[in-house]
């Protein structure tokens, strides 16, 4: 898979948009995430696998996507019964009938 | 966002937090919700699935909970307690069109709600994300207005 670089990610139709987390790290992706081990998050433009990225629906407000990567990814590799991804995490696994715990700063998840 | 997926797998969810919290826990979903300043999270019994954000203190109470057969799942990192007959999960995320595909097909379903605080431009993003008081939401930094 070839890295794009995000700013020519743009004639797919979708903007470009920073998702910022509490940590400073600023993550640049039409829809998804970079790679959180690669140098460069903060420049300008930044290099992303197109394998991470997803395209954002056009019913979806761009702030809204904005919203949903570190959160969702989160949530979904930390709740719901399906296969783990490629070299990611297991999964919990919430079922009808269990008793599930949240702790924390409903901000973040 | 977790609160919402696990109730609709089904769970039986308790939120905790701050005071300040408890509306937008119960909002999003959970039937219960302790408030870590003034309620014991002992109370409550045990849980199956514990997802700990906070880590520390909060977080080894939490494992204290967990039943026989439950786990763990921690963001922070590696839960420092982890009681026999129970799974620890601890990970770094990683981009997944996949899953990525999934969550914005959930929230275009009504099925997902995001929790959006503070939407700033990128000269307000320092500020933004340096705040000198509680952001309740996720901040959101637009390049272009």
């Amino acid at each position: 898979l070839e890295p794009v670089w995000a700013p020519r990610y743009l004639p797919i139709g979708a903007m470009i948009f920073v998702v910022a987390e509490a940590d400073e790290r600023l993550l640049v992706a039409e829809f998804g995430l970079t790679d959180w081990y690669r140098d460069g998050s903060l420049a300008e433009y930044a290099a992303v696998e197109t394998r991470n990225l997803a395209p954002l629906p056009g019913d979806v407000d761009v702030t809204v996507g904005a919203s949903l990567p570190i959160s969702g990814l989160h949530c979904v590799a930390g709740t719901l019964p399906a296969r783990p991804p490629s070299g990611g995490a297991e999964r919990a696994r919430a079922r009808r009938g269990r008793r599930s715990r949240v702790d924390g700063d409903a901000a973040r998840t | 966002m977790v609160t919402q997926l696990a109730r609709e797998a089904g769970a039986y969810v308790i939120g905790t937090g701050r005071a300040a919290d408890r509306q937008a826990a119960l909002d999003f979903g959970a039937q219960e919700f302790v408030n870590l300043e003034n309620d014991a999270l002992e109370d409550r019994g045990g849980v199956d699935l514990a997802f700990d954000v906070i880590g520390g203190e909060i977080g080894k109470r939490s494992a204290a909970l967990i039943r026989a057969g439950g786990t763990m799942v921690s963001v922070g990192g590696p839960p420092e307690t982890r009681p026999a007959e129970r799974l620890a999960i601890d990970f770094v995320v990683e981009a997944d069109r996949a899953q990525m595909e999934e969550v914005v097909q959930r929230v275009r379903d009504g099925r997902l709600r995001t929790n959006i605080g503070n939407v700033a431009t990128l000269d307000e993003a320092v500020a933004a994300l340096n705040p000198t008081e509680r952001v309740t939401g996720k901040t959101i930094i637009r390049i272009r207005p």
